[in-house]
Formats: structure tokens, C-alpha cells, sequence
């Protein structure tokens, strides 16, 4: 499992739509991508997970098993419906509230595109504020 | 010693053949423990299985990665695919049902192939 991932699938572990053609399924991980995606395109958003999940992520990415794309966001995939939870880092400065708005727009209107799924939730946790700086500086090599 | 295929296994590399010719469709998703996987000859195909399905045909799961498109248009284009394919290879009649499992999207097809 990716660092910082949860999901969880108790109404169905796929979601399919029949024909007479045959069935399409999709698997709760494409929906966590997309949403990931989507949400990692909302100006405003600096990260997604919380502190622990992150630090872990960068490890599992080291490693080359973690994906940040997936991090801090938990889905729960019915046949025809999913809800979305997600974690996120805000850049300070940015409203809460319309961050949240436009992360709802964005994740619900992504995963109905691509998936069909209709979403029936998308909660939103502002883990922490990101504020300008904050990043570590790379330290100056000790040899030229 | 010559080792011809059988409908079945044919079936197999022509829907793989298909379905990664699609644009969408980034390769094979293989399952782990090779749940979907068919031994067409010497060739182990990973992400799709052919099974004899309740008609005459035979039923066919594909496995796919796909980039963050619709996936339900891009199902019934692999279909189509798969079943223009077989019909070219004279085997329209050993097709049956075409499911289509979608178990990794990639947002750049070059991610995918590294």
C-alpha cells in the first residue's frame, strides 16, 4: 500500500458498468489517482497528506514503491458512486474555504468525467499551512 | 517440432495486440500472481485472460493502464478493437465477452514506460 493511502472498498472492490459486450471495471486505485491528480491541480494546494504520511511517502519514493500522487487521499468506491477524503497542505495566504470549493468542483468533476463514478462526497482536513520558505535550503556542497 | 496456437491462445495476443493499439491505453496491467495472465506458445501474455465463456465463444479480460481519459469510451473502443482484430484473423465467431478492467491510470504514457 502507498504511504499515506488508504482505500477502502466495503460497498464493492470494483466498479462496473455492463453491456451486453461486456462489463468495464474500475479499480479504487485509479479512482485515488485521479483524485490525487485533480487535486494536486487546484491553485492553493501546496501538498497532499499530513506530516507522517509525507516523510513516509518520500521514503517509499526513494525506494521507488510510494507515489505522492496518492498521498493523503482515501476513497471509498461503490458500483455507481465513490466519496473522496482528502488531506491536504494549504499555502498560506490562500482562503480555506475556496480552496476546499474548488477542490470539491475539481475532484468531483475529474473522477465523473473519466470514471463515470458520480461522487457523492469529497471531504477536505487542511493538514497544515505551507508558508514561503518553509523548505529546507539545500546545504552548499563542501567541495567545489 | 512446430507448436501451432490454439484459438484460444491466438485469442489472447490478438486482444493484447488490440488493446494496446488503442490511443488511451498504456500497456498491460499485470495482476499479481499472473491471475491474468495466458501461455500463448512459448509466450507468457500478462493482463489478459481467455476463458470459454457461456456461449459458443470465448470470453476475454483485458487488464489495462490507461492515461486519465474516460475510461468507459475508451472500454468500448478497446471492445470494438479486439473484435475488428479477430475479425481480420477469421475468429469473429470465438469472441464472446469482452471485459475490460482498467487497473492503473498514468498521467504521462512516459512514466508508464520507464
Amino acid at each position: 500500500m502507498e504511504a499515506g493511502t488508504t482505500t477502502s472498498s466495503s460497498l464493492a472492490k470494483t466498479a462496473p458498468l455492463a453491456s451486453d459486450k461486456g462489463k468495464t471495471s474500475i479499480a479504487d486505485g485509479v479512482v485515488t489517482k485521479v483524485a490525487g491528480i485533480a487535486a494536486r491541480e487546484v491553485p492553493g494546494v501546496y501538498a497532499l497528506g499530513g506530516g507522517a504520511s509525507r516523510a513516509l511517502g518520500s521514503v517509499t519514493q526513494r525506494v521507488g514503491i510510494g507515489d505522492e500522487r496518492t498521498q493523503g487521499v482515501s476513497v471509498e468506491v461503490g458500483e455507481v458512486e465513490a466519496a473522496v477524503d482528502l488531506t491536504i497542505v494549504i499555502e498560506y495566504g490562500e482562503s480555506i474555504p475556496q480552496v476546499a470549493e474548488q477542490l470539491r468542483d475539481n475532484v468531483s468533476k475529474r473522477i465523473e468525467n473519466i470514471t463515470g463514478l458520480k461522487v457523492t462526497e469529497v471531504n477536505v482536513t487542511v493538514n497544515d499551512l505551507h508558508f514561503p520558505g518553509d523548505e529546507q535550503p539545500a546545504e552548499d556542497p563542501r567541495v567545489a | 517440432m512446430t507448436y501451432s496456437l490454439s484459438t484460444r491462445e491466438q485469442l489472447a495476443l490478438i486482444a493484447v495486440r488490440a488493446a494496446t493499439g488503442v490511443e488511451g491505453v498504456v500497456g498491460m496491467h499485470a495482476q499479481p500472481g499472473g491471475v491474468h495472465t495466458t501461455q500463448a506458445g512459448a509466450e507468457r501474455v500478462g493482463g489478459v485472460s481467455v476463458v470459454a465463456g457461456h456461449g459458443e465463444g470465448f470470453d476475454v479480460t483485458l487488464c489495462l493502464s490507461a492515461l486519465p481519459v474516460p475510461l468507459h469510451p475508451l472500454a468500448a473502443r478497446v471492445r470494438s478493437a479486439v473484435r475488428s482484430r479477430a475479425q481480420i484473423a477469421g475468429l469473429s465467431a470465438a469472441v464472446g465477452v469482452v471485459d475490460v478492467r482498467f487497473d492503473a491510470v498514468v498521467d504521462s504514457p512516459s512514466v508508464a514506460r520507464a
